[in-house]
């Protein structure tokens, strides 16, 4: 025989694939088992493991269901029955185990030889009513008996219990409810069937986990509850206590669902080690049957930042992604919660109607029988003689059936009548049972013939389960969906940041540079090389967000804590491991926000001279891969972002040594991808050095290329040119030439200075001059300048930016440093 | 596993160093570190994960360094090895420092040669544990897997291998085998999927291992040591024997992918085979007959039951020859097996028939459920314009066309009713219509399937030995199919055999393993392209295709396990 390779694969894999989906991994939507479990509680229900009697060996349970009904391994069996014995797992466990049963440590149950069970008696809820020919039976596996396809299920167990399982192609996972919850929603289907799942969702808010805790959010539960499916966030319970000496412990006391202790204390234990969690002092897991694991802080810890980051970092917070699929008619299919409770009570109606027709034939035969006994009594001494005169049973059969027309089971029964039977107290009882049987069958056709009658029966029966079974919700349902941001993992203390030339970036706690600098010279330390000097210097909080506005006009949105932090010293990282940069893009400016929602704008501008204003909002919804922040023309680059309020002035200066001042509220909020305005009018061969935000309680310096430098103050720049008396603060108009700001070939750059502000010069060849600017001489706008540094031949200025003071020691750090500042070059020169 | 040349070339003041010298073990030095550094900086490797070795790093690289040294010192007179110390060092250094910048500035390159050196690794790894496996099998029988019951016999073309689920069966099969030429190997539980894991992982599965060295040849489609070489089969026969339950099944197509992937050649020269081992024994008087499934089962009970009757058609008293009769029950079976799935819309197969149009030849294409109250009817619909002209008397209509449910609220003299209508389609009226045919050509009226008028069975069976007996009126396929099989299993011992285990070790060489009278189905690959798919859709990664596929072929299933 010859066979093709894809035929056997086909063949096999389909037999095995369906199998396991419609008789092994997948529970029945009717009564919320897998055939193992139905198998297992069953062969208890017959081996008489009920709740009331003794508890007997598990070996024997699992031998029963093996011999006669589930013919697969032993250990399958076995643990089928530890999982429905355990609390932890069942929210309403369905055995009772006596022995080990395992624990919410991940510890193994003891063997089956050692450990005994019994039904619990809810479980015998679940199996009620099977012998009233309630659900089919089907023969088992070697055909010497029957077992039950489906159990008459009173209660709702696929969604009170939950389910799970994975079949191929295909899974289930489905959290346990409430079961109060559960038959309220029940009922109200029942009641009216056209309910919203909102209004169910009203009845039954979520699922309700044996182990407690909580549950974030509401939308997965929604999800799933429509749809089938849905991630619920669940959270354990944790307590804070504070203790006599001052510090505070937490005290996990609930885990969420399917979680392992044992785990979860070895998970918080490697993150202490490996430093994550540094603000613990000691972890002892105290638990008895009480989950109770103890994390001590050390003294003066925040305790959000730990608790947040054990959430986050832990199963203490995991997710339950619900899969509602169940087989319906032997068909694997997805349900919302409404078709499954409909599936459920559509079971229902099939069983307890299958009773009713069963226990009313039960009840037309005894009457039958009873009519016998009347018309016997009735004619009682007939009856006596007509016995006494035949010669057999079967003559006496005979006469009386053809005489009274009796059929032959009430001639039987009459027959086998006893004598004392025929006393007067007997032919009572019979008539009250006679009438008594009456008003059943009454009651039975009525249920029969009457579907509210029969519905109203499902839901009393289900409301009598409810008043003994039904508990209080154990996991709370929280509207706060529990998100740990990093924001709350990270204190939000000063940064530095810092680009070099070449892209490499890195953030250096402000901390690092006071400690680096007590005492210093003011040397800013910095790991670069020689050839890639800091090219963008910028202070900042951890969680500001940081704004990367490219020369070619694209802007890149990160939160400062993405930025690895590294040492003074170190190189950091380049750029494009962290942002997802276009080719040959280069950082012009970086600013931070502390959020995007103000009514501040930000101003970008070109070196020929556009200028641009747009509202912080508009950046709001940026991307990973970069957004737009100006259309900029061929050849022209971004030079300068800054954030701006809208009654502040702007200034821009040129190369060729003009200035224009004008106001803000003369550019008009653009969108983001737009070309912006003229700021200046350019002649040729000019180009915008720098664009400052005017602030006319300090002054503005000018250095040109050749070492000379003016301050003056911002006034001048207005109309008025800084007259004496009154000011006029009426800017001039925007896309003017500007006026003559200094008197020189090149400006090298500006600054915005205060009085006591110290300056860092830098030249071509290296030469980095530190200095005051109280010594260089206020000038008007116009002038030549004074001497800021000395040059040697063919060296000129390249850089200058402000040394600002960080705290009361004499640290410092140059801040908003423009362009090429290499402060590292070892010798200053202070010169006065 | 592909095996790419390694070019480096080494020069001195633009001498070629074919040797290579400091120069080039200071590159490969800094090439290694900063390749190893940058994988573990970036999660690339793996804590747990073994470094990345020179080997690794270099495969399939070009390069070629070019130093200036002011004194060079060489090894030989042809000045083929550079043995300057300080140059290592320098050249490691300035290599370290550029290509930790390079990669550093891009990312996306440098992620890319990581790869590249990861995957060297995995395969180095894989390459060397296939060389070990095989290595320790072709030096002496003693490195041959302990499980192994080999066979005494060492021409491979005489010899075969059993490759049992199982030590319970194996145990039986090692007892019952032939020893001169039959070997054993049993493996436990289920082989691992090795179309979902690495190669690494799969050679480091023991069962996997063991399966290798017993075969002898070798895996995979790479060259050299170790690799898969078809001559080297220890064994011309290779014999997969799994349980006849579904888990055997499953075991099947494990084995097969772990052949078809790595020992191909095995396929294609013909050496794999499947044992079909019995899912019955049935015992009748003395005689013992084992059955390969439960479709063979029930023809065997029918033809048992069919042994001693006679079908007779009442209108003409016309009696079936046996030989017609067997066909036509043939065709009954199947009748009855698709009749099953019937069940799912609350109807039957004899119910079903009562709506054959005879003159039409057709069977309802829809099924009606409706349930008012507690009180349930079927209405059966003809076609397609017949439901909708159903739906439309009773004002139905179905929200979207993959809902087949709706419910409503009605009243009937004053009381209210819920109403519930489901409409499913019925898929299996083609073919049943298709078996009718062919039955009825056989001779069987199609009314074999209804009742007459006169409430009279057109058909009977009657006893042909025992005159006395009275006939047996027949109501329906189903009824005489059970009539048939209740004869037939009378004086009959039936034993279904959930496993292999559960033969004695006689048995299951009677029926499995005796070169004279077992099945063997020899596994061929007709379309390698298809079967390739095949492994794919079946035992991949992605759940979706496979998931499709077996919503697709869900009908087809041969046997279903409880």
């Amino acid at each position: 025989m010859k066979e093709n390779i894809t035929d056997i694969m086909q063949k096999a894999y389909i037999d095995y694939s369906m199998s396991v989906i419609v008789s092994r991994a997948l529970p029945d939507v009717r009564d919320g088992f897998k055939p193992v479990q139905r198998r297992v509680l069953y062969a208890m229900l017959r081996e008489g493991l009920l709740h009331n009697r003794a508890y007997d060996k598990c070996a024997g349970v699992v031998g029963e269901v093996l011999k006669n009904y589930h013919p697969h391994g032993d250990s399958s069996v076995y643990d089928t029955l530890v999982r429905m014995a355990q609390p932890w797992v069942m929210r309403y466990p369905l055995v009772d185990g006596q022995g080990n049963f395992g624990s919410v440590d991940g510890d193994s149950a003891a063997a089956y030889r050692y450990t005994e069970c019994k039904l619990t008696k809810l479980s015998e809820e679940l199996l009620k009513d099977i012998d009233e020919d309630t659900v089919d039976f089907a023969p088992n596996y070697k055909e010497s008996s029957t077992e039950p396809t489906v159990l008459p299920s009173a209660l709702p167990s696929l969604l009170m219990n939950g389910s799970t399982g994975i079949a191929v192609g295909m899974a289930t996972n489905i959290p346990p409810h409430n079961l109060g919850e559960l038959i309220d929603a029940v009922c109200a289907i029942i009641d009216d069937p056209s309910i919203s799942i909102d209004n169910i969702m009203q009845i039954l808010p979520g699922p309700d986990f044996p182990s407690g805790g909580s549950i974030s959010g509401k939308s997965g539960i929604e999800s799933y509850m429509k749809t089938g499916r849905g991630i619920v966030k669940t959270r354990g319970a944790l307590d804070i206590e504070e203790l006599p000496n001052g510090k505070q412990q937490l005290v996990i006391t609930h885990l969420p669902y399917n979680t392992n202790r044992a785990t979860l204390v070895t998970r918080i234990a490697d993150l202490v080690k490996e430093k994550i969690l540094d603000g613990v002092s000691d972890l002892r897991d105290e638990s008895t049957e009480q989950t109770r694991i103890v994390i001590e802080l050390k003294l003066g810890e925040i305790e959000r930042v730990t608790i947040n980051k054990i959430y986050k970092l832990t199963a203490l917070e995991s997710s339950f992604g619900v899969i509602l699929l169940a087989l319906d008619r032997m068909r694997p299919r997805q349900l919302n919660i409404k078709e499954a409770i409909e599936c459920y009570i559509e079971h229902r109606r099939t069983v307890t109607l299958r009773r009713t027709q069963f226990r009313l034939r039960k009840a037309e035969d005894r009457a039958h029988i009873l009519e016998g006994y009347k018309i016997a009594l009735d004619n009682l001494d007939d009856f006596v003689r007509t016995i006494r005169a035949s010669s057999n049973r079967l003559e006496a059969k005979e006469k009386l059936s053809t005489k009274y027309s009796l059929s032959e089971r009430q001639a039987n029964a009459i027959l086998d009548l006893r004598l004392y039977q025929l006393t007067g107290m007997e032919r009572e009882k019979i008539d009250a049972e006679y009438a008594e049987l009456m008003n059943i069958i009454k009651e039975l056709r009525n249920i029969i013939d009457n579907e509210s009658v029969l519905l109203e029966l499902i839901k009393s029966e289900l409301n009598e389960l409810r008043n003994s079974y039904a508990d209080d919700r154990r996991c709370e349902i929280s509207e706060f969906d529990g998100d740990v941001r990093m924001e709350d993992l990270i204190p939000n203390d000063g940064c530095v940041i810092t680009v070099t030339k070449t892209g490499f970036i890195k953030r250096t706690s402000v901390e690092e540079f006071k400690v680096q600098h007590r005492g210093g010279k003011g040397v800013i330390g910095s790991g670069q090389k020689d050839e890639d000097p800091i090219d963008v210097l910028h202070t900042c909080n951890a969680h500001d967000t940081l704004m990367f506005i490219m020369t070619n006009g694209r802007v890149y949105v990160e939160k400062t804590y993405e930025i690895p932090e590294a040492a003074r010293t170190s190189k950091g990282r380049n750029i494009v491991n962290l942002l997802n940069l276009q080719k040959n893009e280069k950082i012009a400016a970086v600013l931070s926000l502390d959020s995007f929602e103000s009514d501040d704008s930000i101003v970008l501008c070109t070196q020929n001279g556009i200028v641009k204003k747009s509202l912080i909002k508009e950046y709001r919804n940026h991307r990973k891969g970069g957004i737009i922040g100006i259309n900029i023309d061929e050849g022209d680059r971004v030079l300068k972002a800054m954030l701006a309020k809208p009654d502040d002035h702007l200034l821009v200066l040129t190369k060729n040594g003009k200035g224009l001042r004008f106001a803000c509220s003369q550019l008009r909020d653009q969108g983001r991808a737009t070309r912006g305005v003229r700021g200046i009018r350019l002649k040729a061969s000019d180009k915008v050095v720098n664009m400052l935000v005017v602030d006319d309680a300090r002054l503005l310096l000018i250095c040109g290329k050749n070492g000379l430098g003016i301050r003056t103050k911002f006034s001048a720049f207005l109309p008025n040119g800084g007259a004496e008396g009154p000011e006029d603060t009426t800017p001039r108009k925007r896309g003017g030439q500007g006026v003559t700001a200094m008197n020189t070939e090149g400006v090298c750059d500006a600054l915005s200075v205060a009085q006591d502000s110290e300056i860092l010069l830098l030249t071509k060849k290296g030469q980095a001059v530190r200095c005051e600017v109280t010594n260089i001489r206020e000038t008007n706008r116009g002038s030549k300048g004074v001497k800021l540094v000395g040059l040697a031949d063919k060296d000129h200025l390249v850089g200058v930016s402000e040394v600002v003071k960080l705290d009361e020691g004499d640290d410092l750090v140059p801040v908003e440093a423009e362009h090429e500042v290499s402060p590292d070059q070892g010798s200053f020169q202070e010169e006065s | 596993m592909i095996h790419l040349m390694i070019n480096l070339y080494a020069y001195a003041n633009s001498i070629h160093n074919i040797e290579g010298g400091t120069h080039l073990s200071g590159f490969r030095t800094a090439l290694t570190r900063v390749i190893n550094g940058y994988a573990r900086q970036n999660d690339l490797l793996k804590e747990k994960d073994l470094s990345l070795t020179g080997d690794d790093v270099r495969e399939g690289l070009t390069a070629v360094i070019s130093v200036k040294v002011p004194e060079p010192r060489f090894e030989g007179q042809t000045k083929t090895k550079l043995s300057n110390r300080e140059v290592d060092g320098i050249v490691q250094k300035i290599v370290g420092e550029k290509l930790k910048h390079f990669f550093e500035v891009t990312p996306d390159d440098a992620k890319m040669i990581v790869q590249k050196v990861i995957h060297a690794a995995r395969a180095r790894e894989a390459a060397r544990k296939a060389r070990e496996t095989v290595r320790k099998g072709a030096l002496s029988g003693g490195g041959l897997p302990g499980k192994l019951a080999d066979c005494s016999e060492k021409d491979p073309s005489l010899s075969e291998i059993y490759i049992v689920e199982g030590d319970s069966a194996g145990g039986s099969a090692k007892q019952g085998r032939d020893r001169l030429t039959q070997a054993i190997l049993p493996l436990r539980g289920k082989l691992l999927n090795v179309e979902k894991a690495r190669l690494d992982k799969v050679l480091n599965n023991a069962e996997i291992r063991s399966l290798i060295t017993a075969v002898g040849t070798g895996i995979g489609d790479h060259e050299g040591e170790g690799a898969f070489d078809a001559a080297k089969a220890r064994y011309h026969k290779i014999i997969i024997m799994t349980d006849a339950d579904v888990d055997g099944a499953h075991i099947r197509t494990l084995l097969l992918t772990f052949i078809f992937r790595q020992m191909k050649g095995l396929i294609e020269n013909g050496y794999v085979y499947v044992a079909k081992p019995p899912l019955y024994k049935i015992k009748r008087r003395k005689t013992e007959q084992y059955i390969q499934d439960d479709f063979e089962m029930s023809q065997i009970l029918i033809k048992l039951g069919v042994e001693d009757m006679q079908l007779m058609r009442v209108s003409d008293n016309y009696i079936f020859p046996s030989d017609i009769l067997e066909e036509i029950n043939a065709h009954l079976l199947k009748i009855e097996q698709i009749g099953r799935n019937l069940s799912r819309y609350g109807c039957n197969l004899d119910r079903m028939f009562t709506h054959y149009d005879k003159t039409l030849k057709v069977l309802p294409r829809f099924i009606a459920r409706i349930r008012t109250g507690n009180d349930e009817e079927l209405r059966f619909l003809a076609d397609l314009d017949a439901k909708i002209g159903f739906m439309e008397s009773q004002n139905l209509e179905f929200e979207d066309s993959s809902t087949n449910t709706l419910q409503r609220e009605i009243e009937r003299n004053g009381v209210s009713f819920t109403q519930r209508f489901d409409i499913y389609e019925v898929f299996e009226s083609n073919e049943l219509e298709k078996l009718f045919q062919k039955v009825a050509n056989l001779g069987l009226d199609v009314s074999f399937f209804l009742p007459n008028e006169a409430n009279e069975a057109p058909y009977k069976l009657t006893d042909s030995k025992d005159s006395e007996s009275p006939p047996i009126d027949i109501t329906g396929v189903n009824h005489y199919l059970q009539q048939l099989r209740l004869l037939g299993r009378k004086g009959l011992q039936i034993q279904r055999y959930k496993g292999l285990g559960e033969m004695n070790p006689k048995q299951l060489f009677e029926t499995t393993m005796d070169p004279n009278s077992r099945t063997l189905v020899k596994v061929e690959i007709e379309d390698a392209v298809m079967a390739d798919e095949i492994f794919t859709t079946l035992m991949g990664e992605e759940v979706a295709p496979r998931r499709m596929f077996i919503e697709d072929n869900a009908l087809n299933v041969s046997f279903l396990d409880a």
